[in-house]
């Protein structure tokens, strides 16, 4: 289902020195990444390596329902900097780069932001998340779900586990009712 | 009939279903109700006094823009504290009293008291704002003295990017509250290329004479480049010549990472600390390596020096206290270049100041290799960074030399590992939060037991807990929770990890303050 909603890779026409627009392109392996697993990030259409001695940070960014209508604005609203990457990754001649990045399932216990088996979140690809997270060159990956590598009902959100546990009491009451109605049978 | 009592029966358990769902959705939203109930005063968590007061701290400049904005968030949340009362003298400096207190607008979790913060200045460092909360220098401007306090011409707490000083009078009645974790990775400058030949001329910190290249070509050093390197050998996929570079075409190996392996043997201790034998002075020791050997034993240009130009850093900052733990020796500063910055101690977490430094240290006027001076200092300088500053301020980690009229060349900082472990910020699993990095630390706000005040207890407080003890309410400003505008400041507008109540040990001393000295005045 989360695979379903998957959007297909973002590209954005983005401003870079003043002059021209580039469009960029962020790729992830397809399918719902679990806690943890380090994946392969490309991309292209970003500035050359000479125009881009900082490199490129990638972070964690929610995107609720996974749809483009609700991508990110603003890194300090939707993002999570425990997320970002964190060696030197750079473009090459062209503007193209390749990058291994680490997924972070993210929650009320460790973020201001949920990514996990039901929030959508993407990656955001660009030069500086805080500085020039839409101004500046970016891009966005598809979105996709964290799969818990372990999960606990424990953690489950409260709207799915509530309900569940009350529909298994209920249950559990009817049927004992049923059985204690039915008429004894004497031989 | 079985089939009716069968849908009853379901009809019921969906209604109840319903029910839950709905009291659970009601319960997670909250409740708005007409006028809250005043809170108690005088009690733990809040510490509530019924009135206005200011505090103050001092100390770290690592978390002087994260306390900046903690500070805002809790004073903004007062706005919707309690009613002032204008009888009193001086007007509005305590509350109103029972339930003329609140209004139905009253934020009743967060900054009721309207208490001001001052995230102070005055002498800037970890060091210095525990020496000032001790009372072992005197701060400009005190806390406690203006507001009533106990002790003179003190803060309220000190912000600190290291431990307790236990060499501080007041050390025994010091609590330490960790509210952030951080690292302080090296930097080098592997991208600063440089258009050429360095004579040094017009050089401002070099003794007569004395000019550190001998007047020769200076490339991106950092990045493994030798002398007969193309300077843009960093920017090549190589091969190099060297097997043990399999970065790029320099012949030299990259400097990624420093290691104090070995302690006082080891590559960090001969960098920094060393003065005698075995001194690492020259970056071919450290890139200019073949076959088994290591950093240190790479053999130097006969004719071709490549010094290494340590930056000096403040004394006092947590930052260099703690880096300087990591190579063995009390201050960074032992062996510093007096040619970076003229010899001057730059301040600490911020690359691009030495922009600035080299265009001072090679001023351009009449020298026509003043660029190509200031790129080979910037390519042969060491440096040192919190992580979390790094991570989220580009800024910081990118410098600017004019090479024109009206063109400019940046080169960025590039983090280093530390005996090969990389500095990583995953929350619980990263290297930073499992202490694995070597010079992983906490960020702390320190406490007096025997002065802290309601006030100030409230505060500390309200950043260590985590809608665990007391929920917070939302900021009528931006819709959020105030728990979650602490977690995104400490997390992504200033790149550290958010210590709280609910850490899990040996991360876990941000706990609430339970006693404090004036609760009831």
């Amino acid at each position: 289902m989360a695979i379903a909603i998957a959007i297909a890779a973002a590209t954005f026409m983005v401003p870079f020195g003043g002059t021209a627009s580039a469009a960029t392109t962020v790729n992830t392996p397809a399918g719902n990444p679990t806690d943890a697993q380090t994946i392969t990030v490309t991309g292209s259409g970003f500035p050359v390596r000479s125009a881009l001695p900082s490199g490129l940070e990638i972070i964690e960014c929610a995107d609720p329902g996974g749809t483009t209508t609700n991508l990110p604005t603003d890194a300090a609203t939707s993002c999570d900097g425990t997320t970002v990457s964190g060696g030197q990754i750079n473009t090459d001649a062209s503007g193209n780069f390749t990058a291994q990045y680490p997924i972070e399932l993210l929650n009320s216990g460790n973020s201001s932001i949920n990514c996990d088996a039901t929030d959508f979140c993407v990656l955001w690809v660009g030069q500086d998340f805080n500085g020039a997270f839409l101004s500046g060159p970016h891009g966005f990956s598809s979105a996709f779900e964290i799969q818990s590598v372990a999960p606990v009902l424990g953690e489950a959100p409260l709207a799915i586990s509530l309900p569940v546990i009350a529909a298994a009491i209920v249950g559990v009451y009817v049927f004992l009712r049923r059985r204690r109605a039915q008429p004894s049978v004497t031989v | 009939m079985r089939h009716r009592i069968l849908r009853n029966r379901l009809a019921a358990a969906a209604s109840l279903i319903i029910a839950v769902f709905t009291m659970a959705t009601m319960l997670d939203a909250g409740v708005a109700s007409a006028n809250p109930s005043p809170p108690t005063l005088g009690t733990s968590p809040h510490w509530y006094l019924g009135k206005p007061e200011q505090i103050r701290d001092a100390g770290s400049d690592t978390t002087y823009f994260l306390m900046q904005r903690l500070s805002d968030l809790y004073m903004q949340s007062g706005l919707y504290g309690c009613q002032l009362n204008l009888a009193t003298t001086p007007n509005y400096n305590a509350c109103l009293t029972g339930s003329s207190a609140v209004i139905a607008t009253s934020d009743v979790t967060d900054n009721y008291d309207h208490i001001e913060v001052d995230t102070g200045l005055g002498k800037i460092g970890s060091g210095d704002g525990q020496k000032q909360l001790c009372g072992n220098e005197t701060a400009p401007f005190g806390g406690g003295q203006v507001n009533g306090g106990a002790a003179s011409s003190t803060p309220d707490f000190a912000r600190s990017s290291k431990p307790v000083d236990t060499t501080q009078p007041c050390q025994a009645n010091e609590v330490a509250l960790g509210f952030g974790k951080d690292g302080v990775p090296a930097v080098d400058f592997q991208g600063a290329e440089g258009p050429g030949t360095a004579t040094g001329t017009s050089c401002t910190g070099c003794s007569t004479g004395g000019q550190p290249w001998s007047g020769q070509v200076v490339g991106p050093v950092a990045a493994g480049w030798l002398p007969g390197n193309a300077v843009t050998c960093d920017t090549s996929t190589g091969p190099s010549s060297n097997p043990k570079n399999t970065v790029n075409g320099c012949s030299g190996v990259p400097v990624t990472d420093i290691s104090n392996v070995g302690g006082s043997s080891s590559e960090a201790f001969n960098i920094y600390c060393n003065t005698g034998a075995g001194k690492i002075t020259d970056w071919a020791q450290l890139t200019n390596i073949t076959g088994s050997e290591v950093p240190g034993q790479g053999a130097t240009i006969a004719g071709h020096p490549l010094p290494i130009l340590i930056a000096a850093v403040n004394t006092g900052s947590g930052t260099e206290s703690t880096y300087s733990g990591f190579v063995g020796c009390s201050t960074t500063n032992v062996n510093q270049s007096n040619l970076v910055c003229n010899g001057s101690q730059a301040l600490e977490n911020n690359s691009a100041q030495f922009g600035d430094c080299a265009a001072a240290d090679f001023p351009s006027a009449g020298d026509p290799t003043s660029v190509a001076d200031q790129a080979a200092e910037v390519a042969s300088m060491l440096y040192y960074m919190s992580n979390g500053v790094y991570n989220s301020n580009i800024h910081s980690r990118l410098l600017t030399l004019s090479t024109g009229p009206s063109t400019t060349v940046q080169y960025a900082a590039i983090k280093m590992t530390e005996n090969g472990i990389t500095a990583t910020t995953a929350n619980p699993s990263g290297t930073l939060m499992q202490n694995t990095f070597p010079t992983a630390r906490t960020l702390f706000n320190i406490y007096r037991t025997d002065t802290v005040r309601a006030s100030t207890a409230d505060f500390l407080n309200w950043i260590c807990d985590s809608n665990s003890a007391f929920t917070k309410g939302n900021d009528l400003s931006t819709g959020q929770n105030y728990n979650n505008e602490i977690t995104a400041a400490v997390q992504t507008t200033y790149g550290f990890i958010r210590l709280n109540t609910l850490t899990a040990s040996p991360n876990n001393s941000c706990q609430l303050i339970t006693s404090v000295h004036d609760a009831t005045s």
